[in-house]
């Protein structure tokens, strides 16, 4: 078994990491949080995280990118939980969106009805779906990071389309039926 | 906005449809909600100056560290050590002292000899439940290693965990027989001349969060062994394994060479258990004539030995397996004839009767949806008065938190029988039954996925109401000893 400082403790080798997950991680956490101050200090506490644990990784156990969004992920759970006004709940897709979410997003009511209908979802099932779609990773890179198969991760979102089309649609078409 | 290329689209929409053929007749829908969706995306490219300032900071951590100013915990002592990962568990192969399955001996812990070297950890998540270590001449004590490993995840992560499909029907039942959970909490049954019973709870209900935290049971443990890959280049005469593809050792099975009383041991690394048992050959000889017949006597019940002497045979064998139960709460004889007072009490003991050494989680102890606490198993042997074997399943599970059931739900679940109860939608007669004061107890509940092939296991907290005795006469229904509400509020939707 390599040991876990040849495989990431070295400083070049933590800094290739860096450079090949940064922009990833940031995309992920920005699509939990729709926050972009909010979405770089959780980057900051992933990385720097990983750094403090980077002996404690094994490559043989996960890899690299299964790790890295896994303490990415338990950093978003941690930070809503640790605020008493989204204690309840998961990602912001729950609620009435992230601050930045609508000039962030510059998609006006596309992104609205995408809220809509991606709070059907359950968050596994999200966070999948923006891997693909907004992140551009491929089927072996989300089952990398999620630790599923890549089977697995092709039927979730399958499903996850299929349960979120129909509200989508009929909001791109009918928009004033969902005016609140 | 992002664009999509032609060539981007449909990639996505030739994976959306072979797993999905039937929506390839729409689509053109199907197309655009692609592109819709794509286009959604908001701004999330990283601002160049945090991108650096981040980097900067983990250089300057990167060189406190080289300078030993900050030393990671996690630095020494695990050169001698080789640690399976997968996160399961598996701290009960500390009872195996020694095993010699390949090249060079390996010792697992704990155990209570003293500790040569203290076993490290490196794995991610600081899992410290199976662990493989080089021989060092003595045993191991491995003061980290757990058996219930927990890691949290975001809050309703499991989804809404439906019942099978037509299990809410069933509840509801038109005549006689049918009906029937299968997959739950043991269902309490309404009564003869369908007779449905409500059961009753009129005093005050202990204080109820606002989420309670359930636990799902990981599946997939995965373990992969050292010796994996020179199994798999294994060459018997004219075979070789070589040729086979991607090979998995799936169980290991191992037998203690010993004249007498030996045992055999069992390891599932796909679902990460450990079982211990007798070695029959050896512990029960072929017999005949009247001989046999003395040997296979059954015990008459009035011989059955006190608890204590039960245990203290458990306790022997665990000792000289070096086997920590510290982790564990006091042991519990297994009796099923005792957990129901009308019950038929057998004529004669089992030969083997098992102990449990339950598990704690958060403080509790997780019941099994037949009342019978999870944990360690340790089987005693009356007719040789020693221990018997044991059987392990580390808990690896995850916690999610879901709303709890307001107070009006569960008592009007408690009502039906529990979230499982069966009832007669045209009911003869209604009798009432009362129930006592509930406790707060982590409950065991087991669901099909919708194909009906593979079983998740959860643990709820869950009320449960102890069912009062009713005294009336001629009583012709059967009521169970209580009655189980699970509080996660999505549990069970129907």
């Amino acid at each position: 078994m390599p040991s876990p400082s040849v495989a990431l403790g070295s400083p070049e080798k933590f800094e290739t990491l860096y450079h090949d997950y940064v922009d990833k991680i940031y995309a992920f956490l920005f699509h939990k949080t729709l926050h972009r101050e909010t979405a770089e200090d959780l980057t900051s506490e992933t990385f720097l995280k990983a750094l403090q644990h980077a002996d404690s990784y094994n490559p043989q156990k996960a890899k690299i990118s299964t790790w890295l969004y896994s303490i990415a992920r338990n950093a978003v759970i941690d930070f809503y939980r640790t605020r008493k006004s989204h204690a309840d709940i998961d990602d912001i897709w729950d609620i009435d969106g992230g601050e930045d979410a609508t000039e962030e997003a510059d998609r006006g009511k596309n992104f609205e009805a995408l809220q809509r209908s991606m709070q059907k979802l359950k968050p596994e099932q999200r966070e999948i779906l923006t891997m693909r779609f907004w992140q551009d990773l491929s089927y072996a890179e989300i089952a990398e990071a999620t630790g599923k198969s890549e089977a697995n991760v092709r039927m979730i979102i399958s499903r996850a389309v299929k349960k979120m089309k129909p509200d989508f649609c009929l909001f791109l078409l009918f928009p004033f039926l969902f005016l609140s | 906005m992002k664009k999509l290329s032609q060539k981007q689209i449909d990639s996505l929409l030739s994976d959306l449809f072979s797993l999905m053929p039937e929506l390839k007749k729409n689509e053109t829908e199907w197309r655009e909600f692609i592109v819709k969706f794509v286009e959604s995306r908001p701004n999330d490219a990283i601002d160049e100056h945090f991108r650096e300032a981040l980097l900067a900071e983990i250089r300057d951590r990167m060189r406190t560290r080289e300078t030993g100013t900050v030393k990671s915990p996690h630095q020494s002592g695990w050169k001698a050590l080789w640690w399976f990962v997968g996160g399961t568990a598996f701290a009960a192969l500390a009872i195996l002292p020694i095993l010699k399955p390949w090249e060079g001996r390996m010792v697992f812990g704990p155990q209570t000899g003293k500790t040569a070297e203290q076993p490290k950890q490196f794995s991610a998540e600081g899992r410290d439940m199976f662990m493989l270590q080089e021989e060092t001449g003595s045993p191991v004590e491995n003061e980290e290693a757990t058996v219930v490993n927990i890691e949290d995840s975001e809050d309703n992560a499991f989804g809404m965990l439906e019942k099978p499909e037509g299990a809410a029907a069933s509840r509801m039942i038109e005549g006689r027989g049918g009906g029937g959970g299968g997959y739950g909490i043991m269902p309490p049954m309404p009564g003869p001349g369908r007779t449905n019973i409500d059961y009753i709870f009129e005093g005050t209900l202990p204080e109820i969060p606002e989420k309670v935290g359930v636990f799902q049971k990981k599946q997939d443990v995965d373990i992969s062994l050292p010796l994996e890959n020179q199994i798999k280049n294994l060459t018997i005469g004219p075979v070789s394994l070589r040729t086979l593809k991607n090979l998995e050792i799936q169980h290991l099975s191992l037998k203690e060479n010993v004249e007498k009383l030996g045992f055999m041991v069992n390891l599932d690394l796909n679902r990460g258990t450990i079982s211990i048992d007798a070695n029959h050959q050896q512990w029960f000889p072929p017999c005949y004539g009247t001989q046999c017949a003395e040997v296979h006597k059954p015990l008459p019940m009035s011989d059955m030995p006190e608890d204590k002497t039960l245990i203290r045979w458990a306790e022997d064998f665990l000792r000289e397996y070096s086997v920590s139960t510290e982790m564990f709460g006091d042991p519990i004889v297994q009796k099923y004839w005792e957990r129901n007072p009308d019950q038929y009490i057998p004529e004669y003991a089992p030969d083997i009767m098992t102990i449990i050494y339950p598990y704690e989680i958060e403080g509790k102890t997780p019941m099994t949806q037949w009342g019978e606490p999870v944990g360690l198993q340790v089987r005693v042997s009356l007719k040789k008065e020693r221990g018997a074997g044991l059987y392990f399943s580390p808990l690896d599970l995850t916690r999610s938190h879901y709303p709890a059931l307001e107070e009006e739900s569960i008592l009007s679940m408690a009502r039906e029988g529990g979230s499982d109860g069966v009832r007669y939608t045209n009911p003869q007669r209604t009798v009432e039954v009362t129930l006592g004061k509930p406790e707060l107890q982590l409950t065991q509940v087991l669901l099909w996925d919708e194909n009906g092939q593979e079983q998740t296991e959860y643990f709820v907290p869950a009320f449960v109401f102890p069912v009062e005795k009713t005294e009336a006469e001629g009583q012709d229904f059967y009521t169970p000893n209580q009655i189980v509400v699970p509080l996660a509020k999505d549990l069970f939707a129907e």
